[in-house]
Formats: C-alpha cells, sequence, structure tokens
C-alpha cells in the first residue's frame, strides 16, 4: 500500500456523542435485556435484576442527554450538516439500498457514487435517532410512571420493548459492517481515530471526497 | 386441588369497611393501601333515590394479565385458582400494578414488592375463613371451594340473582335496582398486554436472531470468498483492504 494519506472524517465532539451514545446504548440493552429473556432472569435471580434494573435507571440519564448534550454544544454545525444529510434522499441512494444486500454477502456489485453518509449509513442514522427518542420517552414515562395516564404508561411497555429489540437488531449489522466487513471495515478508523484513508474516502464516499478535495 | 370462589351478597353488605379493615391488619397495610374495599354508589333523583356498595378486591382473574407481563414469574396463577405473588421473586418493576384491569394490586414502597389480596391463600390452606369473611358481620361474603358441590359457596352461586363475573373468581349476589354497569367488568386481557406478549416479544427476538444469523452468514460469505480469492493469486497473508 503506497497511499497512507488520511482525511478527516469525524471531528472529536462528534466521536464522543457516538461513544457516549454506543456505550450508554451497550449498557442499556444488556441490562433491559435481563427482564426480557428468560435465561437471563433465571440466571440473574431477583437480587440480581434489582441491581440491573437500578443500572438500567442510572444509565438512562446518560444516553438522554450525554449524545445531544455533546452535539449540540460541542459541534452544532456538524450535527445540522449530518440531520441535514440524513433526510435528504436521492435515486442514487435508492439504488445503493438495492444492490447493498450483495455487498453485505461479499458479491461483487457496482454500488452508486455516495456522499459523506452512504444510504445504508442514512437508514442507521434514522432508525438511531427515532428508536433513541422513542427509547427515550416510554423510558421516562416508566420512571415517572404516577405523572402520566394509565394507558399512556400501559403502551410504553411494548413500545419500548419494540424500540429495544429493533435498535439491538440494527446494531448487530452496524457492528459487524463497522468491525469485520472486509469492504467496510475502514470505517471504524474513521470513529476512533477521527480519519479514513483517502483510497477509503474515494472508493466509498466519491461525491464526499470531491467535495473535501475541493474545499482542500 | 380446588376451585376457589368468593361470593359477595350486595343484598346483605352495609358498608360498614370491617373487611377492609380485617384485611389491612392481617397484612399490616398502611391506611392507604387496600387489597379491599368497599364502593359506595348511589342513584336517581330525590325523593326518588337509590344505593348500593360494591366491594371490589383482586378478582383471581382465569387468565390474570399481571402474571402474564411478570417478568420472573413471581405473580402466578396457582392451581387451585388464587393469583398469588412470591414476594421473594418480586423485584418491584410494577408491571402487574398497570396491567391488572382492577386495580387491584398495591406497591409496599418499604419492601418495594407488589402485594395484592391472595383469598389469604395461606389461611385457607392451613383450613381457616380468609379475614375478610371472617369479619364480616353480615355474611356478605361466602368463600370456598366450588368443585365441593356440599360447600356454601357451591349452593350460593346457584341462587337466584347471582352474576359471575365472567373470567374470574367473584360471584355477586346483586339487589334488583342495582345495574350491571356498578359492578367490576367481566375479566379480558388489556389490549396492550396482548400487543406485548403475543406479538411484540416473540417478533422482536426473531427479528433479533434473523439478524443476527444473517450476520453469521454474512460473515461466513465474506471468509470463503476472501479465502477464494487468496488461493486463486497465490498470495497467502496479503490484505484486500
Amino acid at each position: 500500500m503506497t497511499e497512507q494519506r488520511r482525511v478527516l472524517r469525524f471531528n472529536l465532539a462528534e466521536r464522543a456523542a457516538h461513544w457516549v451514545l454506543a456505550v450508554s446504548f451497550l449498557l442499556l440493552f444488556l441490562t433491559g435485556a435481563a427482564l426480557v429473556f428468560r435465561s437471563l432472569v433465571h440466571l440473574l435471580g431477583p437480587s440480581g435484576l434489582r441491581i440491573t434494573s437500578r443500572l438500567h435507571h442510572v444509565v438512562a440519564y446518560a444516553f438522554t442527554f450525554g449524545p445531544v448534550a455533546v452535539l449540540l454544544l460541542t459541534t452544532p454545525k456538524t450535527t445540522r450538516e449530518w440531520l441535514r444529510t440524513i433526510f435528504t434522499w436521492t435515486k442514487e441512494d435508492l439504488a445503493f439500498l438495492a444492490s447493498f444486500p450483495k455487498e453485505f454477502f461479499g458479491l461483487k456489485v457496482e454500488l452508486p457514487s455516495q456522499g459523506k453518509f452512504n444510504a445504508g449509513e442514512k437508514v442507521n442514522s434514522l432508525l438511531t435517532l427515532f428508536g433513541s427518542v422513542l427509547m427515550v420517552a416510554t423510558g421516562w414515562v416508566m420512571l415517572f410512571r404516577d405523572s402520566f395516564p394509565k394507558a399512556v404508561l400501559a403502551w410504553a411497555y411494548p413500545l419500548h420493548d419494540a424500540g429495544a429489540l429493533l435498535m439491538g437488531s440494527v446494531i448487530l449489522g452496524h457492528v459487524y459492517l463497522a468491525l469485520l466487513h472486509p469492504g467496510s471495515r475502514e470505517s471504524i478508523n474513521g470513529m476512533l481515530r477521527g480519519t479514513v484513508s483517502e483510497k477509503f474516502a474515494r472508493d466509498h464516499h466519491a461525491k464526499w471526497y470531491e467535495e473535501i478535495s475541493k474545499s482542500a | 386441588m380446588a376451585k376457589y370462589a368468593m361470593l359477595v351478597d350486595l343484598n346483605r353488605c352495609v358498608d360498614c369497611q370491617a373487611c377492609t379493615v380485617a384485611c389491612q391488619a392481617q397484612y399490616g397495610l398502611e391506611p392507604d393501601k387496600r387489597f379491599t374495599t368497599v364502593r359506595r354508589y348511589e342513584w336517581g333523583t330525590y325523593p326518588d333515590v337509590q344505593g348500593a356498595f360494591v366491594t371490589t378486591q383482586c378478582m383471581h382473574c382465569d387468565k390474570p394479565p399481571c402474571a402474564e407481563v411478570c417478568p420472573t414469574g413471581a405473580s402466578y396463577k396457582h392451581q387451585d385458582g388464587a393469583v398469588l405473588i412470591d414476594e421473594s421473586r418480586c423485584i418491584g418493576c410494577r408491571y402487574c400494578l398497570t396491567a391488572c384491569p382492577y386495580d387491584a394490586r398495591v406497591y409496599d414502597e418499604t419492601k418495594k414488592v407488589a402485594r395484592k389480596c391472595s383469598f389469604c391463600y395461606a389461611e385457607v390452606a392451613k383450613g381457616k375463613a380468609p379475614a375478610c369473611g371472617k369479619t364480616c358481620m353480615a355474611g356478605a361474603r361466602i368463600f370456598g371451594d366450588l368443585d365441593n358441590p356440599s360447600s356454601d359457596i357451591a349452593k350460593a352461586v346457584a341462587g337466584k340473582g347471582v352474576v359471575k363475573i365472567a373470567g374470574t373468581s367473584i360471584y355477586y349476589a346483586v339487589p334488583r335496582s342495582l345495574e350491571r354497569s356498578y359492578l367490576p367488568k367481566d375479566g379480558e386481557v388489556p389490549a396492550y398486554v396482548s400487543a406485548w406478549q403475543g406479538f411484540v416479544q416473540p417478533a422482536g427476538k426473531a427479528l433479533l436472531g434473523g439478524v443476527a444469523g444473517v450476520v453469521v452468514l454474512a460473515a461466513l460469505a465474506n471468509n470463503l470468498r476472501s479465502h477464494g480469492e487468496k488461493s486463486a493469486s497465490g498470495e497467502e497473508g496479503s490484505s484486500h483492504d
């Protein structure tokens, strides 16, 4: 490999927000799963479950306020840019999604050129955004159960459960693509060191690479 | 095995609340926490006014929603018909308090557990009567085993003007003037409980498992492909990134 040049993908604040969200989500998922899967219920027992429940309620604060505070207070400009991007959908995005399953399984496929966030990353962003809002809203209803009508509290339970299992599924795919998938695993460096190789940027995010090359 | 049930003869109830207090004393409940109580209803316009008293408590449902949502199995339907809580297994999540269609459960702030009427199951097992029935001076509460044809309860439920609250273990002998709407509604599993336990849980777990399977397949497929490319080009150990 001759190309060692790297380009900035995520600034420090964006990475911090990502990891606060990631770590708190993982803790919430595991402590929450303790009440959903019978085998975990038996493994932990009542005293273990009381601890996981308490932990769940503590980590909820980090999940609710951490990423939002970091993004809005320290990097509002790139946050706005990210939000604008994930709500903007083009024909190429749809074509990308249609071809992506082949890429996922390692089959040869020509993918349409993408911006900073490819269509799959947009889907991931949207699911994370709306999923988190759902989890936070239903979760706080449960924490302050006496302040809400009984019907609202009642429906918060299945919605919280559905959101958790859906987000857990999304994250399995997300982690696989970031760490293991040969085509995309360079992207983890963007979230760890902040940079990705120039080659990766050009191959996977051609439109974005063009933009940053022009402005540089 | 038995099939425990209770009939309350509302013709006899005088709203003295002795049952409420006897139950609270038996189980050490705070004044505002009740496993059973008597509600007072009045209707009509003066001078044509009527009234009645209706007792409420855990209805010991045939399919208790509280037990269905309990994540630990602390709440359960005993084979003898009573819905019970094993307090040592309760983690105080209060899912059951929300699920109960009759608001019959209380939360013990000190012990951090859910509690409820157990038909005084521990007493009944010793051959005694429930505290509420034992104290009722009007003899309005009749408790016993429906499977025993010579029991008071078996005879009482066959009487005139008896209403069974469908899907529960509670019967009322009702004054002729009392409309059905003043009695507790028939037992049914709330829609959100069915949606949650019958759909969200199994579908969500299937989705999670399915995605995990797809990811493993993709990892294997990619692994096979990179091996194939390596042996084809003869470049063991070189990177394709």
